[in-house]
């Protein structure tokens, strides 16, 4: 436990230079949302602060990687375990996700007008992110930070961008979700955290494959 | 007494170059050195050592275990030192040093601090502000600051002025003053070793030439000069390596009591270890 924590410590030093900017995607982009569009808070807000944040967050950790290639040598030469050094990185983009959580709901407190998000949209968010997280990290580990730059960046615009036009679309009755609308709370939160931890679960398998068999 | 490194029959294989089943031990209370030229095979069998770069096959013990299974009790007593440093230049070395020293479990903060200071170190400095020297000895005190048993070095003294090189083999010299404690040094600048080295290993075009001890090496092979009336072909094949000019004869070799008999006007010298080292990878008949 002690090495996990380590690891994640030392993904935020590494990208401590875009912590600010980070920062200011969880505080700003729901604020940007509410004067923008003040009815389209709630998930989509929400979806679109934690997209852009662990976007954000996975882009420059593969960066600086990528830019201090020799770093991985000395890591990979301390008893860190490869495993140990991916899994890591899937546990940190989960705290990205409370974190951001934790920030939506002071801001949400402290803001009436912004929406207040239920533990239904939580967890569909959770799964969004998952499901981004899930496709990009193997792709990353597996190609590199600059052949998959621009799948990164199309994936992360294609979720974070049009997600809030379907959550729209749904609210506004141009989409049915008949079949997902059928579904209580408790059963969708279930759903949403168990498809999320599979998809983790697999992608995780995946990305400590690639990583065992890179060589330094 | 137990070996710190056992390696046996290690087999990589890059596109046009491989390490032909390599065999070498390095003995605890030693200082090894690996010497071979640019491009020998040094690195890519410190990288397959250390589990870097994955070898096709053979093994590597340390200390009679293998990593399977032993990894992290392994790696705990190995520092390493690579190139100049391998870091995360846009930090403090105190923040590398964070990312580093909670891996070990025999982390030693006062070391650290002791050795940053012996080196003149300051803490809060950007690694990318370093010089070589500079990148090079942080290198070290990290090495050195968790009570490692053996230190594995590639080439960690590449484009250091001789007064870093010098500063540098003594810390060397210092560490192995405590039982118990072995080192494998990786370089082409092989006047480094002349000093602090026990045991030898040459690699050339990956293959070991020779593994033996320092002082043994030098006893063995001398420069001798003589004239080139004296030179016979018989005499040529005693040298491992030879240069005539029209007056006379230099070379290296193993039997200079016998190149004496056919020339006995011949000088015969002590050889250094570059000397030894070009006669083997670099070694022709002019």
């Amino acid at each position: 436990m002690k090495k996990y924590l380590s690891l994640i410590f030392k993904d935020l030093i590494i990208m401590k230079n875009n912590l600010p900017f980070t920062a200011l995607i969880i505080v700003g982009v729901p604020l940007l949302f509410l004067t923008m569009n003040p009815m389209g808070t709630g998930l989509a807000a929400f979806s679109m602060t934690y997209i852009l944040a662990l976007y954000m967050t996975l882009q420059s950790l593969a960066y600086y990687e990528s830019k201090y290639r020799k770093a991985e040598n000395i890591l990979n030469a301390a008893p860190y375990s490869r495993r140990g050094i991916v899994l890591s990185r899937y546990i940190f983009s989960v705290l990205v996700y409370v974190v951001c959580l934790v920030f939506y709901v002071i801001l949400s407190l402290a803001i009436p007008r912004l929406e207040r998000l239920g533990a239904a949209e939580a967890a569909v968010a959770f799964f969004i992110g998952s499901l981004m997280t899930g496709v990009l990290q193997p792709l990353t580990y597996r190609f590199g930070i600059e052949k998959t730059r621009y799948i990164n960046m199309a994936v992360m615009i294609g979720v974070g961008v049009g997600f809030p036009y379907f959550v729209k679309a749904v609210a506004g009755g141009k989409i049915s979700l008949a079949l997902l609308g059928g579904l209580s709370p408790v059963t969708t939160i279930c759903l949403a955290l168990v498809l999320s931890l599979v998809i983790l679960a697999a992608s995780a398998a995946v990305s400590v494959s690639v990583y065992k068999k890179k060589e330094f | 007494m137990q070996n710190a490194i056992e390696v046996a029959n290690l087999k990589k294989s890059y596109g046009g170059f491989c390490l032909n089943d390599i065999s070498f031990t390095v003995p605890d209370n030693c200082i090894t050195g690996f010497i071979g030229a640019n491009g020998a095979g040094k690195s890519t069998t410190i990288k397959s050592i250390l589990r870097l770069i994955r070898a096709d096959g053979g093994s590597v013990r340390f200390w009679g275990m293998e990593f399977e299974g032993h990894e992290r009790e392994i790696k705990d007593r190995i520092g390493v030192v690579i190139d100049d440093g391998s870091f995360y230049d846009h930090l403090t070395m105190a923040q590398m040093k964070n990312i580093i020293a909670p891996a070990y479990s025999a982390w030693d903060e006062g070391a650290f601090k002791a050795n940053m200071e012996i080196f003149s170190l300051n803490p809060r400095q950007k690694i990318s502000t370093l010089s070589k020297g500079m990148r090079a000895k942080y290198a070290l005190a990290l090495a050195l600051s968790h009570n490692a048993d053996l230190l594995i070095m590639d080439e960690p003294t590449s484009g250091l002025d001789p007064v870093v090189r010098r500063e540098f083999m003594n810390i060397i010299l210092d560490f192995m003053k405590k039982d118990g404690k072995s080192v494998l040094f990786s370089t082409h600048i092989v006047s480094d070793l002349e000093r602090v080295a026990d045991m030898l290993l040459l690699i050339h075009e990956g293959s070991i030439v020779f593994e033996q001890e320092k002082d043994a090496l030098l006893d063995e092979h001398r420069v001798v000069k003589g004239k080139r009336t004296e030179m016979t072909e018989e005499c040529r094949k005693l040298f491992l390596s030879l240069s005539e000019t029209d007056y006379g004869f230099e070379g290296i070799t193993k039997n200079a009591a016998q190149i004496k008999r056919f020339c006995p006007s011949a000088v015969v010298e002590r050889a250094t270890l570059e000397d030894i080292m070009l006669a083997y990878v670099g070694g022709k008949r002019e």
